[in-house]
């Protein structure tokens, strides 16, 4: 019985003992993950929008706003405007950032973002999340996926299986439809969502 | 309703758990000789693993709770080795049938990474008390469902003829693949 | 000296742990997409396994024996969340790739295969030159069968592009390759009869093979589900 005490006692001991390492180092990275987060939003930001030399972001009860004026389909989970950010260069406006992600993604929710300028041109898309199957889904991650999107003014972009012919079509990833169109359901999501920014 | 049923169905067939996710593959591949044991197995791990889903959703809402979630795996691995145990004890106890027909396997589940697996993956996914449950169900299910059809395929190919230098692991293996790429077949599904 | 240098040779070709042991194969299948990522998950399972032998050779005589098995786990439990937390922090690209693989080291094989194979009957510092060489032999076997994977499977390596150019064949980096891959590597073994769990006599592939040289928590109890097998 001794023995048995002993032995729940050393057991509790070397327990209590990793937790306080654990409380300890959790503290110590907890600033630096905070930071990284930070740092690899911002430069995201930069890589959809070149140009920009400062954000600003808008107000989340404005967005949750705005985003219910959404009519349009955007699949079967469809999609939710997650953040939008007004962006200058210098002091003078030049475009918005929107980030949305896509409910139907193969392998969940796909998070995205947007760079569209004031002549609604897209100057870039970035993944931020996606978790779709390696060799197929993940290719959109490819910038000859992404470029497709890229350098465009249109309304709303369209999946196509057997090679594109207009501005406003898209090649799907093949083998791939599923992730190609959540991705493009995403970004006409934020095209519709650029024009009530503008519009308010 | 409709969600449930489709998460049951994608963690089940879509994603599952052992040919696109290769949780579980040591009992996959070492328990596979036999249909019927493999299917003990299975049931097993149906046991454990919708159990575990539900008492770890609820000890992560409680680590939430205390502000201390980077405790998850610790308290996760702990609580499951604890739980095997648990249910050892109970059905030892009060269901010699359930006992004799699952026991043996109940201690291979401890370390079997698919528990802690789903356990991980019901916590990143944000899901509910009863998404969980049903998640671990349906992945459970599918682990069950994959091990049994290779026990079966195991069974026919055990008396051919297979060149010399595949015999053993190397034909399983080959097995598992090809099942694989018939899974890929379900994607479309949902 | 040579004593020291002995683990090493062992961890990284005697006793390799993926190719002649056949431990840890869920990490091993599930994140040799490409070779970096191989590499990565190789590292960071060196790291735990380095820790988590060095503590356990501390505390060898504090901990008692009938608990050692818990003791095992919530040690190495807390040295993998550490190792999470790190990497969140400072390496965010591979924290993002490996993802729910990082906690799953956990229950690796290796890691508690050692724990009670080597490090609760040797020193420190030993301790430390087998999770070393146990390390680095994971570490270049993951990044070997990810090098292959890449090179058919995307027609790179650690993402550069080859210099002679053909279709990729995408079912390697895809979840059924990696089986395809594994079952090539054992065929090689058998037909070169080089050791390997996997076709040593009476071999099951339970816990990857027999568990001659594995003594975790789960090895020992497969082994008495083997012997029980046998007595029917």
């Amino acid at each position: 019985m001794k023995k048995i005490i002993k032995d729940i006692l050393i057991l509790c001991i070397i327990t209590v003992i990793c937790g306080g390492v654990l409380g300890y180092v959790y503290q110590i990275t907890l600033s630096p993950i905070e930071k990284q987060a930070q740092q690899s939003q911002q430069d995201a930001y930069l890589e959809v929008m070149k140009e920009a030399t400062s954000f600003k972001e808008i107000n989340s009860k404005e967005i949750n706003k705005l985003a219910k004026q959404l009519k349009n389909n955007y699949g079967k989970n469809g999609i939710t405007i997650e953040k939008a950010l007004k962006s200058f260069k210098q002091k003078e406006s030049i475009g918005y950032i929107i980030q949305v992600v896509d409910h139907d993604g193969f392998g969940g929710d796909i998070e995205i973002i947007v760079g569209i300028n004031l002549q609604k041109e897209i100057t870039g898309v970035e993944i931020l999340s996606i978790d779709e199957t390696v060799g197929l889904g993940m290719n959109a991650k490819n910038e000859k996926f992404r470029n497709q999107y890229v350098g465009k003014k249109v309304d709303h972009f369209q999946v196509v299986k057997n090679g594109k012919q207009n501005e406003d079509e898209v090649d799907s990833l093949s083998g791939a439809t599923i992730t190609s169109k959540a991705m493009t359901n995403g970004i006409n999501g934020a095209l519709d969502f650029y024009d009530l920014l503008k519009g308010r | 309703m409709k969600t449930l049923i489709l998460t049951l169905i994608s963690v089940s067939l879509v994603n599952n758990v052992v040919l696109s996710q290769f949780l579980g593959l040591c009992p996959f591949l070492g328990v596979s000789k036999q249909t019927k044991t493999a299917l003990s197995m299975g049931g097993a791990v149906i046991f454990v693993i919708t159990i575990a889903s539900a008492v770890t959703h609820v000890l992560y809402r409680l680590l939430v709770l205390l502000h201390v979630e980077y405790l998850e795996t610790v308290t996760f691995i702990l609580i499951i080795a604890a739980l095997v145990q648990l249910v050892e004890l109970f059905l030892k106890k009060y269901s010699t049938a359930l006992y004799n027909a699952l026991g043996v396997y109940l201690p291979l589940i401890t370390t079997n990474c698919a528990v802690l697996g789903v356990a991980l993956t019901n916590v990143q996914n944000h899901y509910n008390f009863i998404t969980s449950v049903v998640a671990g169900f349906g992945t459970a299910l599918g682990f069950t469902i994959s091990i049994t059809i290779l026990a079966g395929i195991r069974e026919r190919i055990a008396d051919n003829d297979i060149p010399h230098v595949l015999q053993g692991s190397p034909i399983v293996l080959i097995t598992a693949g090809l099942m694989a790429i018939a899974f890929i077949g379900f994607s479309g599904l949902i | 000296m040579k004593k020291y240098l002995k683990p090493l040779y062992n961890g990284i070709i005697k006793e390799n742990p993926t190719f002649v042991l056949m431990l840890g194969m869920c990490p091993t299948l599930a994140v040799t997409t490409s070779a970096t990522n191989g590499m990565g998950m190789g590292l960071t399972t060196m790291t735990v396994l380095i820790m988590s032998n060095f503590v356990i050779s501390l505390l060898r005589k504090i901990i008692p024996s009938r608990m050692r098995i818990p003791a095992y786990i919530v040690i190495v439990a807390s040295l993998v969340t550490v190792v999470q937390l790190l990497l969140q922090a400072y390496i965010p690209s591979l924290y993002d790739t490996l993802g729910i693989y990082i906690p799953l080291i956990v229950v690796n094989c290796i890691i508690l295969g050692r724990a009670e194979a080597f490090a609760s009957k040797n020193n420190p510092l030993l301790s430390i030159m087998d999770g070393l060489g146990m390390g680095l032999g994971f570490t270049l076997a993951l990044t070997s069968i990810g090098l292959v994977r890449e090179i058919l499977g995307s027609g790179t390596a650690f993402s550069m592009t080859l210099p002679i150019s053909f279709e990729p064949i995408t079912i390697f980096v895809m979840a059924p390759g990696a089986f395809f891959i594994l079952a090539l590597l054992t065929a090689i073994q058998n037909k070169l009869k080089l050791p390997s769990a996997t076709n040593v006599q009476n071999s099951s592939l339970k816990c990857g093979g027999d568990c001659l040289h594995c003594h975790g928590s789960q090895c020992q109890i497969n082994k008495s589900l083997l012997k029980e097998d046998h007595k029917k």
